[in-house]
């Protein structure tokens, strides 16, 4: 366990930035959720928090696919891999590492907004039409949509040896939040992402185990 | 224990189409000091590499104190120092950080003999690595690798882009910190004078293949170089085997040859030589014979 501990505390001092970025989006996303539910009136002033919730949407799965962009073209580029695997460090280690600090992340920025809505849609809390039983499954669609949006980054960061052709898989990491928009949070929504998270992590443990460092 | 904590079998090794090691056959005996040698792109890094896990095999196997080193676990690497040739160390920590690093990660850390080696090289904690020199680099890099006692030393070229004080400052501590514990080291190294003084069992690569492996003695005693001049022009040939270079000039003739013995000796007498004297050889002769593109078939056919 120490090792492991070792190693994410590396991979969380190395990219400190996306950690205080998340906990400032977080804080901003929970302050954002509650201000539109205490200023709930009926009107359609609620909409101004839907344009909020989308641009905060874009920025965190790009941030997301960059911060796994970052993880494995930084370690490809500066050889991290190469030093450590010298030192009594297994691959397997340094990936399950590397992702722990990736859900880290996510659970940073979804945590303290899924508690605040927990809370605000509660049975002893009236004023806001939204049925209670959705908000389990928004955040679990959250928490894969940006699960997913980062295992693209991080498939792509360790698949490609230039950074810009990384660039290549904004498109498909715009299109994850676009799917939970039109399919909504349902189980099925949940399998798909879950089989897509899968196939990247999979894909790139496969190529990372396997390829020269 | 394993006699061997070196075992390569049958190792091929393609690169992007390109055959870099092709079926190398190595077993290094505990407590040895081995040293590889070779001309650049010949194969070593590959091997060392290869050895290490950081690069897969095309075919054959590896083995580091008895594990594939495809699969070595933590443990098994714990027993291994490693200094990668440029000294591969994070560039953009600083030494402290590095350090700490290396310490946290290691199962076991001998800090009374890394404070010691600290204290020899005073180097910069607060410095990033990217700002030391090469001569620093490759200090701390022998450092972190000695302080965790391996059982094991890799050292691939750690010599490689230091100016000749700093070679020599940093092989005298080598050689003191080698010398001090029995361990088996694997040393590849282009300054042959290094070697020498080092290893007791040498390796010679050329073209992806090892064409040279014993005991440093016994290369030498087995290469002959001899200086022989007949009464008129020299024969072109003499119709003896495992000739690894033979230079005519006139009456002159100078011959390199591995296991030279009687039978070849009463090949040499029927064509009626004035004299023949033996020349001396150091290793880096033997490596500059060995490694003649014309005669790397030659050695290897001679099973040196």
């Amino acid at each position: 366990m120490r090792t492991y501990w070792t190693l994410l505390k590396r991979e969380i001092i190395d990219h400190v930035a996306y950690f205080a970025t998340a906990l400032i989006l977080s804080g901003l996303l929970t302050a954002m959720l509650v201000s539109v539910v205490l200023s709930f009136d009926g009107s359609d002033r609620e909409l101004f928090g839907i344009a909020g919730g989308i641009t905060a949407t874009v920025a965190v799965v790009v941030g997301l696919c960059g911060l796994g962009v970052a993880q494995m073209y930084g370690d490809r580029a500066r050889n991290i891999s190469a030093f450590l695997t010298a030192l009594p460090v297994t691959r397997a280690q340094i990936f399950i590492a590397r992702i722990a600090a990736g859900v880290l992340v996510i659970l940073i920025l979804l945590v303290p907004p899924a508690v605040a809505a927990t809370m605000l849609f509660g049975p002893n809390v009236d004023g806001v039409p939204v049925y209670r039983g959705i908000v389990p499954d928004v955040f679990r669609g959250l928490f894969l949509m940006c699960l997913a949006c980062y295992s693209v980054g991080v498939y792509a960061g360790w698949h490609r040896r230039s950074l810009a052709p990384t660039l290549g898989v904004l498109p498909v990491v715009l299109l994850v939040p676009l799917l939970l928009v039109i399919k909504g949070f349902g189980p099925a929504v949940a399998a798909i992402l879950a089989i897509f998270i899968l196939a990247c992590l999979a894909g790139t443990w496969c190529r990372f185990a396997s390829s020269s460092l | 224990m394993d006699d061997h904590p070196i075992v390569v079998e049958n190792l091929v090794k393609y690169y992007e189409g390109r055959c870099v090691l092709n079926g190398i056959d190595l077993k290094v005996p505990r407590g040895c000091i081995y040293g590889l040698l070779g001309r650049n792109g010949c194969g070593k890094t590959t091997l060392i590499r290869t050895l290490l896990g950081l690069e897969p095999p095309t075919r054959g196997r590896t083995m580091l104190l008895g594990h594939d080193s495809r699969c070595l676990s933590a443990r098994a690497r714990a027993r291994i120092g490693y200094v990668a040739e440029g000294h591969n160390l994070i560039q953009n920590y600083r030494v402290r950080r590095l350090i700490g690093l290396c310490r946290d990660l290691a199962l076991h850390w001998n800090e009374a003999f890394f404070s010691q080696l600290m204290e020899t090289f005073r180097l910069p904690m607060d410095r990033k690595i990217k700002e030391l020199s090469a001569g620093m680099r490759a200090e701390l890099n022998l450092a972190l690798a000695m302080a965790v006692d391996p059982e094991l030393l890799i050292l691939d070229d750690p010599t490689l882009g230091l100016d000749t004080v700093a070679r020599r400052q940093f092989l005298e501590l080598a050689i003191d910190l080698i010398q001090k514990q029995d361990r088996t080291i694997l040393f590849s190294s282009h300054i042959l004078g290094d070697v020498e003084r080092i290893a007791d069992r040498i390796g010679i690569m050329v073209a992806g293949k090892l064409i040279v492996d014993c005991e440093l003695e016994e290369l030498k005693r087995r290469v002959r170089k001899l200086q022989v001049m007949f009464p008129s022009e020299a024969p072109k040939d003499l119709y003896i085997t495992e000739i690894i270079h033979q230079r005519n000039a006139g009456r002159e003739m100078v011959l390199t040859v591995a296991d030279w013995n009687p039978q070849k000796q009463a090949i040499l007498e029927t064509f009626g030589p004035q004299s023949c004297t033996e020349l001396a050889m150091t290793l880096e002769d033997i490596f500059i014979e060995c490694t003649r593109p014309a005669t790397a078939a030659v050695v290897e056919g001679s099973e040196v």
